[in-house]
């Protein structure tokens, strides 16, 4: 992008709504997931039934564990509310790693490029990997 | 406890939560407590309820240009790592003395909100070196006061000390992130009731994200209790945070101390009683 076409893109581009946008997203996929697996329960079973723990060793293994979605505990209601709870674990996730890839580099503020990095990492390890 | 009954003490919980700044857990924990439900799976359950807090009313903050998110992305380096160590201590600890220790807690921060009776027009006071580096400094304009009210970060370096401390209680107890960090950015930082309120909107949800993130790893999340509180926190939230914005000063801080002054009792109590 040349510089001054950077200039413009930059004096244009309002973080605040980019992160307004992916926390309101979020909530709203996240609740959507979880009124579908309401209504397929709804419509399978007659009623709703979600009396189950949710568990597993790390976010993939619980967004990708239950497959194929016949077989997860509670079938496709159950998996669409894990869904629902990832998204909703993710959404701030994804607000911390656009924030530094906006300042490091939109902004270019390297101060908070590096603190909200160092966020992201205890995030990312604390999401990915078995502590308990 | 119903699906009906726990959607409904949701949506009271998510509206306390984001008109004061205090988080989701302050009615859901001793509401659920309360009635039978087991406070580990209590505490894991209210640490979706501040993510669902922090998710749904800090959109209309954002926008608005009211948070400081040089001083959120400061304050949740120390807020993360705490959150994340108190919810480990969780999982291995007996918790009454703690819980005694933090209603106090609450109540001398009430009374210190309460003695305190500056506007935030005074806000604009000096800055020392770091938090200057940090350029934790920041203007919002204010719908209540049809004026851009300027402020400037201060102590930061104390007040990132304080929030591992806030990060760890938060892990530990899922109760109590966001009006401590309300108090570190107002008490501490200088920073303007609103701007306080609404950055410790954005900071929770990081802080929450990772403490449910081990209570997940236990098994502590039952489905039961977890889908009727996204559902329901979230339209509370949604009222709590419109009605926010047009609030003036003195009533959001008012709404501050009242829930800090609940919380504070409800704790000791259940602390007296046993239950936890």
């Amino acid at each position: 992008m040349r510089k001054i076409d950077r200039v413009k893109w930059i004096a244009n581009f309002d973080m605040e709504d980019l992160i307004s946008s992916i926390l309101q997203n979020g909530m709203l996929i996240s609740m959507g997931l979880i009124l579908v697996a309401i209504a397929v329960s709804w419509i399978q079973q007659g009623r709703v039934d979600l009396e189950q723990s949710l568990k597993a060793e790390s976010i993939p293994k619980f967004l990708f564990g239950p497959f194929p979605l016949g077989g997860a505990p509670g079938g496709l209601p159950s998996v669409l509310v894990r869904w629902g709870v990832s998204v909703l674990m993710l959404t701030p996730y994804v607000r911390v790693a656009v924030s530094m890839v906006y300042f490091a580099y939109v902004e270019r503020r390297w101060k908070q490029a590096i603190l909200t990095g160092f966020v992201l990492i205890v995030l990312t390890i604390t999401l990915l990997t078995d502590w308990v | 406890m119903s699906f009906e009954w726990l959607f409904l003490v949701s949506v009271i919980s998510g509206f306390i939560g984001a008109m004061s700044g205090v988080g989701g857990g302050v009615v859901l924990i001793p509401v659920m407590t309360l009635s039978g439900i087991d406070i580990k799976q209590a505490i894991a359950v209210s640490s979706i309820s501040i993510l669902a807090v922090s998710c749904s009313a800090a959109p209309s903050y954002v926008r608005r240009h009211m948070p400081s998110l040089n001083t959120s992305a400061f304050l949740e380096v120390f807020a993360v790592v705490g959150a994340f160590i108190g919810a480990l201590i969780n999982l291995v600890s007996g918790r009454r003395l703690l819980f005694f220790l933090c209603g106090g807690i609450l109540f001398l921060s009430s009374v210190l909100l309460w003695k305190r009776q500056d506007e935030e027009g005074a806000r604009l006071t000096g800055q020392e070196k770091f938090s200057r580096w940090l350029e934790l400094e920041g203007s919002y304009y204010d719908d209540a006061e049809s004026r851009t009210i300027a402020y400037r970060g201060n102590h930061a370096f104390l007040a990132g000390a304080l929030m591992f401390g806030t990060g760890l209680t938060t892990g530990l107890l899922g109760i109590g992130g966001s009006a401590l960090t309300v108090l570190i950015l107002e008490e501490v930082m200088g920073l303007p009731t609103k701007v306080s309120l609404t950055t410790s909107n954005l900071i929770i949800g990081v802080m929450a994200l990772a403490g449910a993130n081990v209570y997940l790893e236990v098994g502590l999340l039952n489905l039961q209790w977890v889908v009727p509180v996204i559902l329901g926190v979230p339209l509370g939230a949604f009222v709590g945070s419109k009605l926010l914005v047009q609030l003036r000063n003195q009533i959001a801080r008012l709404v501050l101390i009242s829930v800090l002054i609940i919380w504070g009792i409800e704790i000791i109590l259940h602390g007296m009683r046993g239950i936890l």
